[in-house]
């Protein structure tokens, strides 16, 4: 997997009341953002996610 | 992600005549079968599927052995979810506005699905960080809102509840 071939996705993801109950309160449309990682996926590529997310949240 | 999804439900059947409602025609009287929240038959292709999930799992060790697959698996997940966990928690993330959903205690009972928001002053929308992603050139699988749709609205009538524990790591 390349930075390039990462599928992270966001939303409330059918756990609707879920995240309606969160607090601070959301926007639900908006949710939150899901990282999923399976026991496939290597540590490597978790940095790898973490670098993007740095640069995003910079 | 995993191939095949099959669903079972084990239910008193007090709870399965008096608690669910029926998903097959309403011209059927079957409040006391099973039929009422399996109209069709499983579909061949997932059953036979279904047939090389174990194989597949106990290939995952030299060990043979669906435990020691399982072990395995719980014992790489804790590896994956310290790198994130540990960059979503830092104190220069949290003053940033990120909140992880959930625990962030490293333990066999955090499964490695980590959902967060950011937050606060600096707040950036959900939608904007995986779109930060998705222009990285990432994988965007569209959702398939159609059928997932059909489940939705026939759980939220009574029996989410069970189902949402699954999100509430």
């Amino acid at each position: 997997m390349h930075v390039t071939q990462i599928g992270i996705r966001y939303g409330h993801f059918y756990a609707y009341s879920l995240i309606d109950n969160l607090r601070p309160k959301l926007d639900v449309n908006d949710g939150v953002v899901r990282i999923s990682l399976v026991h496939y996926n290597t540590v490597d590529e978790v940095r790898k996610i973490v670098d993007v997310l740095g640069e995003v949240l910079a | 992600m995993y191939g095949a999804h099959n669903a079972a439900v084990y239910v008193r059947s007090a709870a399965l005549q008096t608690s669910l409602t029926s998903i097959a025609h309403h011209f059927l009287k079957v409040d006391n079968d099973l039929y009422k929240v399996q109209p069709g038959g499983p579909g061949y292709e997932l059953v036979y599927g279904a047939t090389a999930v174990v194989p597949y799992l106990k290939s995952l060790t030299p060990d043979d052995d669906l435990v020691a697959s399982f072990d395995a698996i719980a014992n790489h997940e804790q590896t994956l979810l310290a790198p994130l966990l540990r960059f979503l928690t830092d104190a220069k993330q949290v003053s940033r506005g990120v909140r992880v959903v959930g625990t962030s205690e490293i333990n066999l009972s955090r499964v490695p699905t980590v959902s967060f928001v950011v937050v606060g002053q600096d707040a950036i929308k959900s939608k904007d960080i995986v779109g930060a992603f998705d222009k990285k050139g990432g994988v965007s699988p569209t959702f398939n809102d159609i059928i997932v749709f059909d489940y939705a609205c026939y759980t939220d009538r009574n029996s989410i509840r069970p189902l949402l524990r699954v999100f509430s790591y």
